[in-house]
């Protein structure tokens, strides 16, 4: 068994804690606003925007998102993104395009926990990060963690998204229809039988494809007569949530709720070789043999279901049971064929052919068995005790075939036939208590430990995490808070590109792999000023353990049956403060965000110190600002920046030696990246009391084209370097109808 | 006509988004390179120091004089001789000794050029092969070798095994390993590196022992194709120290690099040991096998 202890002080400061927590402990009745009780029924009108509450938490790091502030904000390609939205919060940097994701207090983008009602999702983006997987039509509320985790969750080192989706209405239908240049939404909820069952279903699916098949289709046809020329080019996502609820009595409710959502992205071209004939000035296209073909196919998707029975056992105790599963599933295949030919010397008629194929097959699944049951019981005024328990069986089965032949009229001739896959299962269990205690009437402390244990093969790790959060008020709307987290991630994501393509595959910790680990103190000042104004500083320490980077070299693929030996491990640390400001009336909310951070790792196997991690952001600033002008009219807009991405160059050379010398690792910083988000809503109310929206976004205002990679070339007039970076995400103007009934 | 529309798309995508921007204050001036490579498998041992030439000048490198270099071995000084000078062209000095260096010599070296940063570097001879039984047999046109070797669960081990051959005419060349998953091949005149002198790694077949494993031992399958009945051969063992095997398989990886060529993936950096400079101090031990026939 691996040892990880929680560190003696940390260990000390939790029992003084506990101990001083239940000595003094007075009973009281909660505060007004300061305690949010969750309530299942909960209807989205009565959620509001929780930002001026967060100084009422005891978390720090803990953002709440409501359905409503979802859909009217950032409607990027139609649809309002949930994590476009997080990535405008302070500590939260989102990459570069293609390379998007949420990389947070210095996280490597696999370490975020995206729940969606309590189900992991392990893939949370379509279209190479430009969607999120959570349809906005069927949202509850997020909340988002990044520092100050509750024992109840778990399992990644950085952030945790609990995406809550909403119940169908008990005694109303209602749903919406949105058309957009991209995609398509459709959502619809009700009830089933009034009072006691209702549906809610949505459904999201792009369209380009739609159009992009028969055109090709035209193009191929009309075209692969003459130069036997043929393109095929696909793009789709489509994704649905669907939630079935039953009243059983005035306290039991059974919910089922199910998530399925694809990418599938394939592309090829054929065409016959040619000669041209240079007097001629004619090109003659050889028959049907002689050509040549390549064809790659992706598709990454997830997919979870589960049963939840919420109980309520007295006016302070409730418990909640749920059963789910959970899939990811990543695929990528590469097809090529070449028809080649030869002419007989004795006779030039007679062509003598042969052709060579090569195919790939490669994919990754996973899939988690869940039991799971979480208790809530207020036991005082001072007490909120929280604990629970949950059992996962764990599959993951990468796969990678590939195989290489050869034909001719004769005879086939296998060159390599690799057919290779692994089945990896681990068991994994956890248990956790936390308890909101309220000592006095300033201090509010959230102490809470999750132990967890998995097992693989004949290794089994465990892991204590304790958590602690505290806040102490020191005037009526200003408060301090502090906290201090420890994670563990049992699984890592084994990836050999930066690019978010399915290449990539999650594989457990193993007997050579340990788990991740992460440590986090966090702690900062928060206030809501008169006037709508809130404010809040936080600053944060972070160190993260058994981090694995790539050291394979050439492969598209991670290996599978050695993939230990491919990667190296590291440690990682990220140290920074975050400012937030606000001002927020009924019809206007205007936020910053500034974020001044230091990421770095140390890989000891690729440098002797610690460097700069690629996203390592110095500076980060987001501006958002929305205004209703009336009902019919309202505008928003955004304005990003973060200091460039860091990339590696070979700064020196040595006579007599053709290669490069490099010195430090991400020793250079691209250009800044900025782009400005404006979009607009028209609406309309019919005389039936439906809602009809126009919105008009667009993406990247002001079209700087953001850079993805760059290189250095030498002035050969000046001889200096110069930097050349490369970027290919313009202005992207959108345009969207949604009819909400 | 879709060709074209093709080369359009990714002329928009690429070319026409290519920007300017300023590198010249990020990048260093130029550094000390060193190279040093104690073993056991030679009678001395070279010493390589060179000014580097830095992409923020043009690459217009310092000269390579006035230099000082200095080793000890177990915390004694050991005579660093200058050699003659390999060539006029590429401004790196040598220097040599024929200190014979024994697995858990602790090696520190510093190397200074006027006007450039002095550099230092450190590494521990490690142990040597650990015990080793291997078979061999030809099939299919090829010598198949299983290696089965101790292993240290505890710590990493840093390996390799090289295949010689000598023809009846006394003549001796290494055989190429076919490569398979986890393992890598060092090829001395790929990498083009002079830390690699004398062939002294030729056509390695390496491997990290990871550890953690409950397995007390570490298996390896080696293939090599098959020469005539007359050559015989020879295996060459080698325990790295981690500095020589991290700086040969970034090396290695270096030359495979082709994602990170367009910022797809993390680049295959150089590993070095040498503070505030680059290059590389690392060791390892060799042992070999008698000569044998395979029939």
């Amino acid at each position: 068994m691996a040892n990880r202890l929680p560190s003696t002080a940390a260990l000390l400061l939790l029992a003084i804690l506990i101990s001083f927590s239940n000595a003094y402990a007075q009973p009281a009745a909660y505060a007004e606003g300061d305690y949010d009780i969750v309530l299942d029924s909960l209807d989205a009108s009565r959620i509001s925007t929780d930002r001026h509450k967060t100084a009422a938490r005891s978390q720090t790091g803990l953002t709440r998102l409501d359905s409503r502030k979802i859909n009217n904000g950032f409607a990027l390609f139609n649809s309002p993104d949930v994590i476009k939205t997080i990535q405008r919060l302070p500590g939260v940097a989102s990459g570069t395009e293609l390379l998007s994701g949420l990389y947070v207090h210095g996280g490597t983008g696999s370490d975020n926990l995206y729940l969606l009602d309590g189900m992991p999702l392990y893939s949370a983006s379509h279209l190479i990060g430009l969607f999120s997987s959570f349809n906005p039509d069927v949202i509850e509320n997020v909340d988002f963690y990044k520092s100050g985790f509750p024992a109840r969750y778990g399992g990644r080192l950085s952030s945790v998204v609990d995406v809550s989706t909403r119940e169908g209405g008990m005694y109303e239908w209602h749903g919406n229809v949105s058309i957009g240049l991209i995609d398509g939404r459709f959502q619809i909820d009700g009830p089933i039988v009034k009072g006691r069952t209702s549906v809610n279903f949505g459904m999201r699916r792009a369209w380009q494809n739609l159009l992009t098949t028969p055109i090709l289709a035209l193009l191929n046809k009309k075209t692969f007569s003459k130069s036997g020329e043929s393109v095929r080019a696909h793009y789709g996502f489509w994704d649905m949530n669907f939630s079935l609820t039953q009243k059983l009595s005035d306290n039991d409710r059974l919910k089922l709720s199910a998530f399925s959502g694809m990418d599938d992205m394939d592309g090829g071209f054929e065409f016959l070789y040619s000669e041209y004939d240079k007097e001629t000035r004619k090109t003659t296209y050889y028959d049907g043999r002689m050509r040549q073909k390549l064809g790659l196919d992706l598709g990454w998707g997830s997919t979870t279901a589960g049963l939840t029975w919420d109980h309520v056992i007295s006016d302070h105790a409730s418990v909640k049971t749920r059963a789910f599963y959970a899939r990811s599933d990543n695929k990528i295949g590469l097809e090529i064929g070449k028809w080649s030919w030869k002419k007989k010397a004795e006779d030039p008629d007679d062509l003598s052919w042969a052709a060579v194929f090569q195919t790939e097959d490669n994919g990754s699944v996973v899939q988690d068995y869940c039991l799971r049951a979480d208790f809530d019981w207020i036991l005082s005024g001072s007490h909120h005790l929280r604990f629970g328990a949950s059992a996962q069986h764990h599959i993951y089965s990468p796969v990678r075939r590939a195989k290489e032949w050869m034909e001719n009229k004769d005879t086939e001739k296998l060159d390599y036939d690799i057919d290779s896959g692994h089945i990896y299962k681990g068991e994994e269990i956890d248990i956790y208590v936390e308890d909101e205690i309220r000592i006095g009437k300033r201090i509010t402390a959230a102490p809470g430990i999750r132990y967890s244990a998995f097992l693989v093969g004949s290794k089994a790790y465990h892991s204590p995490e304790p958590r602690l959060a505290l806040r102490y008020d020191i005037l009526r709307n200003l408060a301090f808070k502090m906290s201090y987290t420890q994670m563990s991630q049992y699984v890592h994501m084994v990836k050999t590109l930066f690019i978010e393509l399915p290449t990539s595959s999650w594989l457990p910790c193993t007997e050579e792999m340990k788990p991740m680990h992460s440590r986090q103190i966090a702690g900062g000042l928060y206030s809501k000023l008169p006037g709508g104004f809130h404010f809040e500083m936080e600053g944060f320490w972070k160190t993260m353990d058994n981090l694995y980077e790539y050291s394979g070299g050439f492969a598209l693929y991670p290996p599978i049956e050695q993939w230990e030996s491919s990667f190296t491990a590291g440690k990682g640390r990220s140290y920074g403060t975050e400012l937030g400001l606000g001002w927020m009336t009924d019809r206007t909310d205007i936020s910053l965000a500034y974020t001044l951070s230091w990421s770095q790792r140390y890989f000891p196997e690729l440098y002797y110190d610690w460097y700069f991690d690629k996203n390592d952001y110095r500076n980060m600033l987001n501006i958002n600002v929305s205004h209703k002008f009336g009902d019919a009219f309202d505008i928003y807009c955004g304005w990003t920046y973060h200091t460039g991405s860091r990339i590696t160059f070979a700064e020196q050379a040595i006579e007599g030696y053709d290669g490069d010398i490099y010195t430090e690792p991400n020793n250079l910083r691209m250009p800044a990246y900025h782009r400005l988000d404006i979009g607009m809503n028209f609406r309309q109310r019919t005389r039936r009391g439906n809602e009809s929206i126009w919105n008009l976004s667009i993406y990247n205002a002001y079209c700087r084209i953001n850079p993805i990679y760059a290189e250095i070339r030498i002035n050969e007039e000046t001889g200096d370097p110069v930097g050349k970076s490369y970027g290919i995400i313009p202005v992207i103007p959108t345009i969207s109808y949604t009819f909400r009934f | 006509m879709k060709k074209t529309i093709l080369l359009f798309i990714a002329a928009l995508a690429f070319c026409a988004c290519e920007r300017d921007f300023d590198v010249k204050d990020q990048m260093s001036d130029g550094v000390v390179r060193i190279s040093f490579a104690p073993s056991n498998d030679h009678d001395s041992t070279f010493f390589y120091v060179q000014a580097t030439s830095p992409v923020k000048n043009g690459y217009k490198a310092a000269k390579t004089a006035g230099e000082s270099v200095s080793a000890t071995v177990n915390g004694q000084a050991i005579t660093l001789e200058k050699a003659p000078q390999r060539s006029s062209k590429d401004g790196c000095q040598a220097y040599w000794t024929d200190y014979k260096f024994r697995s858990g010599d602790e090696i520190m070296v510093e190397a200074s050029i006027p006007g450039i940063e002095p550099v230092y570097s450190s590494t521990t001879v490690p142990a040597s092969f650990p015990e080793v039984r291997w078979d061999c047999r030809a099939e299919d046109g090829q010598i198949c070798f299983d290696i089965e070797h101790g292993d240290t669960p505890s710590a990493s081990g840093y390996y390799g095994v090289a295949v010689m051959a000598q023809s009846s005419d006394g003549s001796t060349s290494y055989c190429t390993p076919e490569a398979s998953e986890g393992l890598h091949i060092f090829q001395p005149e790929r990498i083009n590196e002079n830390w690699l002198q004398a062939e002294c790694c030729s056509k390695v077949l390496a491997w990290k022992d990871l550890p953690g494993k409950s397995s007390k031992t570490c298996r390896q399958l080696i293939k090599v194709l098959k020469a005539d009945d007359a050559i015989r051969y020879r295996l060459i063992f080698y325990s790295f120290d981690e500095n020589s095997f991290n700086h040969l398989r970034a090396q290695e990886n270096i030359l495979n690099d082709k994602f990170a060529i367009p910022g797809l993936a993390p680049v295959s950096f150089a590993f070095t040991n040498v503070r505030n400079g680059a290059g590389i101090c690392g060791s390892y031990i060799t042992s070999e096998t008698d000569w044998f026939f395979i029939k």
